[in-house]
């Protein structure tokens, strides 16, 4: 029982680290992604920087990343994502889902 | 459109009927009248278009990660003041009475903000397509049909449990805040991980196979219990830690509560 809280409390204390990480950038225009595939490095953290340049929000989505933000018209914002394992993971944009859809490959 | 405009808003609108409902079905048994439930969505409105219009500036604070401190704050808030309301649930009739204005408190906080939250999700949606060139009018009655379907499943919500006896509602209703506060907390944690506050670990499960998390039930088990097919070890860790604190709470509060009733 001592071992398994000593463990929770080390990942707990250990999620207050940051550490520096790479930016990727990712842009939204006429309500599309571009580029709309991105390649990161697999089991790695990555700062993903969203520039939407349309006039209209956006709201990044991902269920397989578990991530969702939005993004306000002519304003950038970053999301953190991963580490990942090797795979493919989609991504959309929630107010434009026929359109602006991409994935993230981990790898 | 107009099928997108449905379900953006069906999924906002649906968590805050289902707080709403299960708080409102046992407002009567704590004294709170219709117009504190009135009060609440109106405030909770305004707030939310207050946030909505200063979400630009909120965005980029913290170097661009102030979206997820301020939404992280919302539902740790709301948390707290559900566990504090499901914990003073449990008082026998004659105290509760002495803590109406505390209830009533606790009862209201969260609406209100869950209602800021998701009400400026919904402003923002709607009204990037006024100042776009795309149409409006699928979007609007989109957005109409979708909060009708989410008030009616609120309602139907309602209605069903105060047709249930006060003991068996107050029991139901204490266990579904219960899981739906833990829910909220781990999207909270989600939140602090998306902003990189909280250091990211791989996934602990992935039930996607099983239950995707954009299927109906997906969704409204994410509503209800805050399901995610991915979640990281930490949001597991809180919502077991919050439910057994719930519960703590509850077990202690009652054992106090009994003690002090035969002590008098």
């Amino acid at each position: 029982m001592k071992k398994y809280f000593m463990v929770v409390i080390a990942l707990l204390a250990s999620s207050l680290v940051a550490a520096k990480t790479p930016i990727i950038e990712i842009t939204i225009k006429d309500h599309l992604f571009y580029p709309s595939e991105l390649v990161i490095p697999a089991d790695k953290k990555v700062k993903l920087l969203v520039i939407n340049a349309d006039e209209t929000a956006e709201e990044f989505e991902s269920y397989e990343l578990n991530r969702e933000k939005i993004i306000t018209g002519n304003s950038k914002s970053i999301i953190f994502i991963g580490p990942l394992p090797a795979g493919r993971y989609p991504f959309f944009g929630e107010f434009y889902p026929k359109t602006a859809q991409g994935v993230i490959i981990a790898q | 459109m107009l099928l997108t405009a449905i379900i953006i808003v069906l999924r906002e609108v649906l968590e805050i009927a289902l707080l709403t409902s299960l708080l409102a079905s046992v407002g009567k048994y704590i004294g709170i009248r219709f117009h504190h439930f009135a009060l609440a969505l109106l405030s909770g409105i305004t707030f939310a278009y207050l946030y909505a219009k200063n979400l630009p500036t909120i965005s980029e604070l913290f170097d661009y990660t102030g979206q997820e401190w301020i939404n992280s704050i919302l539902q740790i808030t709301i948390y707290v003041s559900l566990a504090c309301f499901i914990i003073l649930l449990c008082s026998n009739p004659h105290r509760m009475n002495n803590l109406k204005r505390l209830m009533m408190c606790l009862m209201l906080m969260p609406i209100v903000l869950a209602l800021t939250r998701e009400g400026s999700e919904i402003y923002i949606y709607i009204d990037s397509f006024f100042h776009g060139n795309r149409p409006v009018f699928p979007v609007v009655v989109g957005s109409i049909i979708g909060s009708c379907i989410g008030l009616s499943i609120g309602a139907l919500i309602y209605y069903a449990l105060i047709s249930c006896p006060l003991e068996k509602r107050l029991t139901i209703v204490k266990c579904a805040l219960a899981v739906t506060a833990c829910g909220i907390l781990s999207q909270a944690v989600s939140l602090l991980l998306q902003a990189d506050v909280l250091h990211s670990y791989p996934a602990l499960w992935n039930s996607s196979e099983y239950l995707a998390e954009d299927s109906a039930i997906g969704q409204l088990l994410y509503a209800i219990l805050g399901y995610e097919a991915t979640p990281a070890p930490q949001q597991v860790i809180v919502y077991v830690v919050g439910l057994l604190l719930i519960i703590s709470g509850v077990v202690i509060h009652k054992y106090y509560g009994s003690k002090r009733a035969i002590d008098v």
